[in-house]
């Protein structure tokens, strides 16, 4: 109910700002949801939206995947730790454009540097999150897996995944937002498609109204898959807990 | 059912088992430890607290190598291991805690060691809704489910009531005397030693060592409460001795 009351507060504000500084700079939301209707029948709307919603897959999987291997194997190793903790500090430190900007000098234009770019700036904090939960992991489950020679897969499956899940799941918050944004900015810097560059075009054009009418919905989509789930997913693996947290 | 013969025999022979305490120290925590287990016997083992008998476990069990001396098990053969905690996958209920360490377990041998630990009727439950006997149980039809040739038990009815102390170490001596698994427990407590065993060792404090053995020919059906108390006073008597 707050919630509701809380977007509709939003919603008003948006209006009034409308009204005060004109609509050329801030259009009334009516406008903007022409806007949208317009792109979404001439159907760029659609296929814009759905090839960075591709990019964001493709780059969060990659980031999680190789970042969660990373971050369990530097966990558990000092050497390795050691090895590339320096690695990982300048890759946190790095700003996600010079990143990007070197991928498209280096690799070119190319599909594979726009998602490489995006999930080499997402895998330095998941390999943080998941590091933590590494160094976490109970010794005493770790012993008894090994006494009762559980195999590999056991082990990942039922002994590591499910303390790593707290981990994992703040992991995916963080990076759900964090790739997206970063999405956008590799489209509108080397990409010819994608909401990230017709934003840029909106951008040129001085317009807003095109503007908010590819960002609103963007919004909206991350928030259902956090909602739906993100958050299911989390009580199912949490449901053995006595007292959810 | 193990076959019987010296080729069942389990030889533990530990030279010496050292560590470094944070202050850079080497302490020797075993010296000479030397024992054999025979197939399908049941041997207790007893000693000061302190005395280095978990770290003898889990030398045993393989969880560490870095010890002088030789653990000599005839070829495939399975060890269990019953831990001080029951440590068990709390995300997982009770019946895939057993079948995650078992994965080749019969259905229905399953059953008969649940159903003669009184499981029945939690396998469904995740770890946390227990009581920690109820854990301990599921840790022995854990154990018990990859039927185990050896069987090694760390203080397995440690911080239980009396009582409950007592079912289980009748329901533990029966499913393991009708499995023949070769067993070694360590405990303090000297009755439960004696009730269980049919040797009970006993170590000296650090390094630890065999300082005694008692064999107990009674089978424990048949001990009278006179003869328990005898062998108490023995034992007592021993590592008095020891620690003195």
């Amino acid at each position: 109910m707050l919630r509701l009351a809380s977007l509709l507060l939003l919603f008003l504000l948006w209006q009034s700002a409308s009204i005060f500084a004109g609509p050329r700079v801030v259009p009334e939301p009516l406008i903007v949801l022409t806007t949208m209707w317009r792109e979404i029948q001439s159907g760029a709307l659609p296929i814009n939206f759905g090839i960075t919603l591709l990019r964001v897959a493709a780059s969060f999987a990659v980031a999680m995947v190789l970042g969660t291997a990373l971050g369990l194997v530097m966990g558990r190793n000092k050497t390795v730790d050691r090895l590339f903790d320096p690695w990982l500090i300048v890759l946190l430190i790095l700003p996600a454009l010079v990143i990007i900007v070197l991928a498209y000098i280096w690799v070119g234009l190319t599909e594979a540097a726009a998602i490489g770019a995006v999930a080499l700036n997402k895998l330095p904090i998941t390999t943080a999150t998941i590091r933590e939960g590494a160094r976490a992991l109970d010794n005493n489950l770790q012993e008894m897996a090994q006494v009762f020679r559980m195999s590999f897969k056991t082990r990942l499956r039922h002994v590591l995944i499910p303390q790593l899940t707290p981990y994992i799941a703040a992991a995916t918050r963080a990076g759900l937002s964090l790739v997206w944004k970063i999405v956008l900015v590799v489209e509108l810097l080397g990409r010819s498609n994608g909401v990230g560059f017709e934003i840029g075009i909106a951008f040129q054009l001085f317009d807003v109204a095109l503007l908010l009418a590819y960002a609103l919905p963007f919004v909206g989509v991350m928030l259902a898959i956090e909602t739906f789930l993100v958050q299911p997913i989390e009580r199912h693996v949490s449901r053995w807990r006595p007292h959810p947290a | 059912m193990s076959p019987v013969g010296a080729l069942t025999q389990l030889d533990v022979s530990v030279l010496r088992k050292t560590y470094q305490t944070a202050a850079g120290e080497t302490r020797t925590v075993l010296r000479d430890l030397a024992f054999t287990l025979q197939a399908g016997e049941v041997c207790a083992l007893i000693g000061p607290s302190g005395s280095g008998k978990t770290t003898l476990l889990r030398i045993m069990a393989g969880l560490d190598t870095d010890f002088e001396g030789t653990i000599t098990q005839p070829p495939h053969q399975k060890l269990a291991m019953v831990f001080q905690e029951p440590r068990l996958l709390p995300w997982r209920t009770v019946l895939q805690n057993i079948r995650l360490a078992a994965p080749q377990a019969d259905p229905a041998d399953l059953k008969q060691i649940t159903d003669s630990l009184g499981l029945a009727d939690h396998l469904t439950f995740f770890p946390g809704e227990l009581s920690l006997g109820l854990a301990r149980r599921v840790s022995f039809a854990r154990a018990l489910a990859i039927k185990p040739d050896i069987l090694v038990l760390d203080e397995p009815f440690v911080s239980l009531d009396n009582s409950l102390a007592v079912r289980l170490r009748d329901e533990l001596a029966t499913l393991v005397e009708a499995r023949h698994i070769t067993t070694l427990i360590v405990t303090h407590d000297v009755e439960e030693a004696i009730y269980l065993a049919d040797r009970i060792l006993m170590l000296s404090t650090k390094p630890a060592r065999v300082i005694a053995e008692i064999k107990i020919d009674k089978p424990r059906h048949a001990m009278t409460e006179a003869q328990v108390a005898r062998i108490k006073g023995e034992v007592i008597q021993l590592l008095t001795k020891s620690t003195a």
